[in-house]
């Protein structure tokens, strides 16, 4: 039995290696390649996890190789848009100017309560403010609104609202996050100063937010 | 471009391991081919006493491998062979005949099969 703990941790630290091998995209919206190799990975890692007496690189050599075919197919998708949509698919127009095209919605087997489903998750509750609609290579669903559907952009109302920057964590459970500070621009002598004047020790924070313009937000520990 | 470094490298390791697990294994079973059929010969020129020490010997070199062996094949077809070896060693020793060449023709299947398993023959990869 201690085999199997033993192996189990090694075939996770492997998955794990694999998946930061093969990128990001892995843990978002999959593609068709991706989504093959995540399932072989998992299923090929399952089997010498359970049988002891399989050996070990037999699971391993197989997710090398995948991992291997995944990363070349990636690099070659990137250069090659024809082999990119021979492999991933083209992205499918299923409503253009506002018309539902029936018969793309036929090619991909998509009714008409899919259809609505999708919108709504992108908050469109009615086909008539949809001018396109595009289903992606990874199947999700893109959305333009008709111009007259639109919100309108600060731009469009000439407002200017205050650039405040991203929010970010700068205290995590007591712990100062340097990489934080950098991404909005403060330093630990901000932070020190602002623990003073309210009267907290660093220790005692649960969170505290901050952004670029020094706004700040502390939340004690219970 | 680093991820396809890292790619290449891992292909590389795996084919250098792959290569050397067959140069390994091939020539741990042809040795023991070999050594067996000289075990078989001594039997059949009635000098058993050779053929058993032919077998100790045999037996030796299997265990010293056997992990080695275990990292590339199912334990259990490693361990099968090993007990046949043990199994025939005795029969030696105790000048059965009969059950030494049976058990002779035994290990020397078992060794044909993890041989040819490794070979990348199309019989094979179907």
């Amino acid at each position: 039995m201690i085999i199997s703990v033993i192996r189990t941790f090694l075939l996770y630290i492997m998955i794990i290696l694999a998946v930061r091998i093969m990128g990001k995209r892995q843990i978002s919206e999959l593609q068709t390649s991706e989504l093959v190799v995540t399932l072989l990975i998992s299923d090929i890692a399952a089997i010498p996890m359970q049988n002891t007496s399989q050996p070990l690189v037999s699971g391993l050599i197989p997710i090398f190789i995948l991992i291997f075919c995944e990363v070349v197919l990636s690099v070659i998708m990137m250069s090659s848009s024809k082999f990119r949509g021979f492999v991933c698919g083209k992205p499918l127009i299923v409503i253009e100017d506002g018309r539902i095209d029936q018969k793309e919605m036929k090619r991909l087997r998509m009714s008409t309560e899919d259809l609505s489903e999708q919108l709504r998750q992108l908050d469109v509750f009615s086909l008539s403010d949809v001018q396109y609609a595009i289903v992606e290579t990874n199947g999700k669903m893109s959305v333009l609104k008709k111009p007259e559907k639109l919100q309108p952009t600060n731009e469009q109302l000439n407002v200017t609202p205050p650039n405040t920057g991203i929010e970010a964590v700068v205290i995590n459970n007591g712990t100062i996050s340097d990489q934080s500070l950098v991404l909005c621009e403060l330093d630990r002598d901000f932070i020190k100063k602002i623990l003073l004047n309210e009267n907290i020790k660093q220790e005692d924070v649960f969170i505290m937010t901050a952004n670029r313009t020094r706004q700040y937000q502390i939340i004690k520990k219970g | 471009m680093k991820r396809i470094w890292i790619v290449l490298i891992m292909l590389f390791a795996v084919i250098g391991l792959c290569c050397y697990e067959f140069i390994f294994s091939n020539s741990l079973i042809v040795q023991t081919e070999n050594k067996l059929s000289e075990a078989n010969n001594a039997a059949q020129e009635n000098n058993i006493n050779k053929a058993y020490s032919i077998c100790e010997g045999i037996y030796n070199n299997w265990r010293n491998h056997q992990k080695t062996m275990n990292i590339f094949y199912y334990h259990d077809s490693v361990e099968n062979v090993g007990q046949s070896i043990a199994l025939m060693s005795e029969y030696a020793k105790y000048k059965d005949y009969v059950h030494f060449y049976a058990e002779n023709k035994k290990i020397g299947e078992q060794l044909s099969v993890l041989k040819s398993a490794e070979l990348p023959s199309i019989d094979n990869i179907l």
